[in-house]
C-alpha cells in the first residue's frame, strides 16, 4: 500500500489532479470575492423603493435561482459567441473568466436572498435608535446593522459556501478542467495511464479537505460572533 | 387575476423558446426541420451568415491571429497526452503538422464533446479533430475535410462471457454503456439494446468493468488501444462489429471545419500532400492506426 | 422661555386618524407627561416630534425656531432633518440598544461619529462623557457589560445615558417602563425622577399614574387622536373634569 503512494503513477496523477484543484480553488475564491458584494448590492435592489427597480432585480433573482447553474454556464460561455460577440478570449483563460462570471452572477443572487433575510431580520428599532441619534442611514448601516446582519446570515452562508466548493465541478460542462475533469482525465488516458478509475474518487479527498477547512473557519466566525445576542 | 397571470406566463415561455430558436438558427440546416415558413427564413438568414464567413475567409481569420485552436477530447490513440503532458497522438501529430502548413501555432483545447458544433459557430475553436465519426449530425452541422480513416463500432464484453457475444445480430435485451451523443450509441440503439448513456467512450467501459451494464459500445480504434492485455482493462475484450451486423459500410473519419469555411479546402490540399509525401503513413505506423488509413 | 411649541399636528396611515389637532406647550426644564390607553396616539406624537414620522399638518418649534412645518416644504429637507433630530432625545419602550457594542460604546458611538465628522471633541473627552452618565445611571461598573449581560433595568438606563449624551434639548420617553418586569421599574424611574430634578426638559409618555403624578409639571390626556385634557398633574389626575379622562383613570385607581 505504502509503495502505491510512492509510485510514479500516483505521483503523476497527484500532481494532474492539484492542478485541477487549484483551478477548482482559483474559481472558488473568485465566485466569493465577486458574489459577497455583488450579492449585497442585488438584495438593496430587492428592498429598492424605486418600484421598477425592485421587480428588475427580483425577476433576475427569479431567472437565476430558477434555472439550472450548468445551463447558466452553458448559455453565457457559448451565447454571445453563436451570436457573432466574442467577448470571452478562447483558450483556457476565456472559459476561465466566463464561467467565473456565471459562477459570481448565481451566487450573488442567492447571497443577495440572504442577505435580505440577514437584514430584515435586524429590528426596525436598531434603525430608529440610530437615527433619533443623528447618525446618517450609512452610518447606521456600517455601524448597526452590518454585524448584526453578519452574525445572522453565517449560518446560512456556511450551507453555500459548502455548496459552492462542490458547484465549482459543474464547471467542466464547458471544459474547464477543475480537479473532477482532471480525476476523469485518466479514464481515458492521460500522461501514459489509462483506464484509471480510481482518480475520479480520489478527487473527493480535495472537496472534503478543503471544505473541512471551510467549516472549521466558518465555525470560528460563528463562535467570534458570540460575544453579542 | 389568474387570467393576467396566465397571460404573462404564456409571454414569458414564448420569449424563452423565441431566444432558444435565434440561438439555434445559425446551426443552419440541421435534420428537424421546423416549420415551412420559419424554416425559409433560417436559411436565408444561415445563407447570409455563411457567405459572410466566407467573404471574411476562415484562413485569413486563423492566420490573422496566428493560431489554429483544435478542439479535440483525449481520445487515444488520436489525441492523449504523454507523460509529460504533451498533447500527441495521430491527429495531433496531424493537426500540428497543418498549422505549420498554415503558418500558425496549434493550440488544443479539449472540449466537451456534447457542445463541439457551439464550440466551432462560437468561435472557441476553429476546427474538431478527434476521431470524428463523418454522422449525419457533423455533416448537417460542419464543412468537413476528405475522410481521411476508417471505423467501426465494437462491443465491448468481459472475456470470460465473450463466447456468449459471438455472432450477435440484435442486442435486444442487453443493457449497453454507451457515450451519450456518439456514433456508437446510434448503432446500439438501432439493434435493439437498452442504453445507458454516459460522458465518455471510457466511462462505458467502466461500466462493463463494474458490472452495471452488460456490454459496452466504442470505436474500434479506442478500443484497439484501451482493453486487453497489458491495459487497465485486461478482463474485457471487443467481439461483434455493431457496423458489420447491422450490413453497414465502416464509419469515416474526418475533420470539422465551419460551415462555408475556406480552411476546408487548405486541409484537403495539405492532405492530399501529405500523403502523397507519406507522412500521413508513417505517423499512422508511429500510432499502430496505419490499417485504418485511407490512403487514396 | 417657551422650548417647544406644538401647533395643531394631525397624522393619518391611509385612512386612519392618528393624531387630530394636537397643540401644546412647554416651559424649559419642565417635564411633561403624557398618559392614555394605548391606541390612543400618544407613541406617534413623540415619533413625530423625532421625525421618525412625518405630521401631515401643523408645525413643530423649538426655542422659537420653527424645525417643522407641514405647509412649509422648506422645513423637511431631508438633509437638515439630521440635525434637527438633535433637539430631541428618545428613549423607547424596548430599549433599542445596539447588542454589539458595550454599554459604554453605546453611549458614545453616535457622538464619536460626530466628532469624526466635524471635529471638536477628542476621543478621551467623549470617553469620560460617556462614563459620567454611566456614573450618574449607577452604572458605572456596567461599562464594559454587553445588553444582553445586563437586566432590562440596567438596559434602560444605558438607553438613558445614550439619549443624553448628546445633549438634547427635550429628552422624550416612550413608556420606559411597560416592557420591564414590575420589580425592575423602580430603578428606571428612579433615575428619571433624578433627572426631573436637575431640571432636565421632559416628555414622558407612560403608564405609570403615580409617577406621572409625582414628576410632571404638566400633564396631557389623550384618547382617540385627540388631547382630551391637560392641566397640572393634580387637576387632571385628581379632578378631571371629562367623562374620557374619569372612565381612563378609574381602570387605574386600584392601584
Amino acid at each position: 500500500m505504502l509503495s502505491f503512494f510512492s509510485s510514479a503513477e500516483f505521483q503523476t496523477v497527484l500532481s494532474t489532479l492539484n492542478t485541477g484543484f487549484v483551478k477548482t480553488l482559483q474559481l472558488f475564491f473568485v465566485t466569493l470575492v465577486g458574489a459577497v458584494p455583488l450579492g449585497l448590492v442585488i438584495s438593496f435592489g430587492s428592498m429598492s423603493r424605486i418600484p421598477p427597480l425592485r421587480w428588475l432585480t427580483k425577476t433576475l433573482v427569479w431567472i437565476i435561482r430558477g434555472t439550472p447553474l450548468v445551463l447558466q454556464i452553458i448559455a453565457l460561455y457559448y451565447v454571445p459567441g453563436l451570436k457573432g460577440v466574442h467577448i470571452w478570449s478562447g483558450g483556457e483563460s476565456g472559459r476561465f473568466t466566463a464561467v467565473a462570471v456565471a459562477f459570481v452572477i448565481n451566487y450573488a443572487c442567492y447571497f443577495s436572498e440572504i442577505y435580505r433575510g440577514g437584514i430584515q431580520g435586524v429590528p426596525a428599532g436598531q434603525q430608529e435608535a440610530g437615527l433619533v441619534l443623528g447618525m446618517t442611514k450609512r452610518q447606521i448601516f456600517f455601524k448597526i446593522t452590518l454585524l448584526q446582519m453578519i452574525k445572522r446570515i453565517v449560518p446560512p452562508m456556511s450551507n453555500e459556501i459548502i455548496t459552492l466548493v462542490k458547484d465549482t465541478s459543474l464547471a467542466r460542462v464547458v471544459a474547464l478542467q477543475e480537479v473532477i475533469w482532471m480525476g476523469e482525465s485518466f479514464m481515458k488516458g492521460n500522461q501514459g495511464y489509462a483506464g484509471l478509475v480510481w482518480p475520479l474518487f480520489f478527487t473527493a479527498v480535495y472537496y472534503l479537505a478543503f471544505s473541512g477547512v471551510a467549516t472549521l473557519l466558518l465555525g470560528k466566525l460563528e463562535q467570534k460572533l458570540e460575544y453579542f445576542r | 387575476m389568474k387570467k393576467k397571470l396566465w397571460a404573462l406566463l404564456l409571454a414569458l415561455s414564448l420569449t424563452l423558446s423565441l431566444a432558444a430558436c435565434g440561438g439555434n438558427s445559425s446551426n443552419s440546416g440541421s435534420s428537424t426541420a421546423p416549420p415551412a415558413e420559419s424554416n425559409q427564413n433560417t436559411t436565408s438568414d444561415d445563407g447570409a451568415d455563411i457567405s459572410d464567413a466566407a467573404a471574411e475567409s476562415d484562413l485569413a481569420y486563423v492566420q490573422g491571429k496566428g493560431v489554429l485552436v483544435v478542439g479535440m477530447t483525449d481520445f487515444a490513440p488520436m489525441d492523449y497526452r504523454d507523460a509529460d503532458g504533451k498533447w500527441i497522438g495521430f491527429d495531433a501529430d496531424m493537426a500540428t503538422a497543418f498549422a505549420e502548413s498554415l503558418g500558425v501555432k496549434v493550440e488544443f483545447q479539449e472540449i466537451t464533446w456534447d457542445y463541439k458544433v457551439m464550440e466551432l459557430d462560437a468561435k472557441s475553436i476553429d476546427c474538431v479533430w478527434n476521431g470524428m465519426t463523418l454522422n449525419d449530425e457533423v455533416k448537417a452541422a460542419m464543412d468537413t475535410g476528405a475522410p481521411y480513416s476508417l471505423n467501426a463500432q465494437v462491443l465491448v464484453v468481459p472475456t470470460e462471457k465473450a463466447a456468449d457475444f459471438e455472432n450477435l445480430t440484435t442486442l435486444e435485451g442487453l443493457n449497453v454503456a454507451v457515450e451519450s451523443g456518439s456514433a456508437g450509441e446510434d448503432a446500439a440503439e438501432a439493434l435493439g439494446a437498452s442504453t445507458t448513456a454516459v460522458a465518455k467512450q471510457a466511462d462505458a467501459l467502466m461500466e462493463v468493468s463494474a458490472g452495471t451494464a452488460d456490454a459496452a459500445v466504442i470505436d474500434l480504434l479506442m478500443a484497439g488501444a484501451m482493453i486487453g492485455e497489458g491495459t487497465n482493462y485486461a478482463n474485457l475484450t471487443h467481439t461483434v462489429n455493431l457496423n458489420a451486423a447491422q450490413g453497414l459500410e465502416s464509419e469515416e473519419y474526418g475533420v470539422g471545419f465551419r460551415k462555408g469555411s475556406d480552411l476546408v479546402s487548405a486541409w484537403n490540399e495539405f492532405w492530399a500532400a501529405a500523403i502523397a509525401d507519406g507522412t500521413v503513413l508513417e505517423t499512422g505506423t508511429t500510432y499502430g492506426v496505419q490499417e485504418s488509413l485511407i490512403l487514396e | 422661555m417657551e422650548i417647544l411649541e406644538v401647533q395643531h399636528i394631525e397624522k393619518h396611515f391611509g385612512d386612519t386618524q392618528v393624531l387630530s389637532d394636537i397643540s401644546f406647550s412647554l416651559e424649559e426644564g419642565q417635564a411633561l407627561s403624557i398618559i392614555g390607553s394605548s391606541g390612543s396616539g400618544k407613541t406617534t406624537l413623540l415619533r413625530c416630534l423625532n421625525f421618525l414620522e412625518r405630521p401631515n399638518h401643523g408645525s413643530i418649534a423649538v426655542r422659537g425656531n420653527v424645525i417643522f412645518d407641514a405647509s412649509d416644504p422648506s422645513t423637511q429637507a431631508e438633509r437638515d432633518i439630521r440635525q434637527k433630530r438633535l433637539h430631541f432625545g428618545l428613549v423607547f419602550q424596548n430599549f433599542n440598544l445596539f447588542p454589539q457594542y458595550t454599554a459604554l460604546q453605546n453611549v458614545t458611538l453616535a457622538r464619536e461619529l460626530r466628532a469624526k465628522e466635524r471635529g471638536g471633541e477628542s476621543r478621551e473627552d467623549i470617553m469620560k462623557a460617556g462614563r459620567d452618565l454611566l456614573d450618574q445611571m449607577g452604572l458605572a461598573d456596567r461599562a464594559d457589560h454587553y445588553p444582553h449581560q445586563l437586566s432590562g433595568g440596567q438596559q434602560q438606563r444605558v438607553a438613558i445615558a445614550r439619549a443624553l449624551a448628546l445633549q438634547p434639548d427635550i429628552l422624550c420617553f416612550d413608556e420606559p417602563t411597560s416592557a420591564l418586569d414590575p420589580e425592575l421599574t423602580g430603578e428606571v424611574l428612579r433615575v428619571i425622577r433624578s433627572l426631573a430634578e436637575k431640571r432636565t426638559t421632559m416628555i414622558i409618555v407612560t403608564h405609570e399614574m403615580a409617577f406621572a403624578r409625582d414628576v410632571a409639571d404638566q400633564l396631557i390626556f389623550m384618547d382617540s387622536g385627540v388631547i382630551v385634557e391637560q392641566g397640572s398633574p393634580r387637576e387632571v389626575i385628581d379632578h378631571p373634569k371629562e367623562e374620557r379622562t374619569k372612565q381612563f383613570l378609574s381602570r387605574y385607581s386600584n392601584h
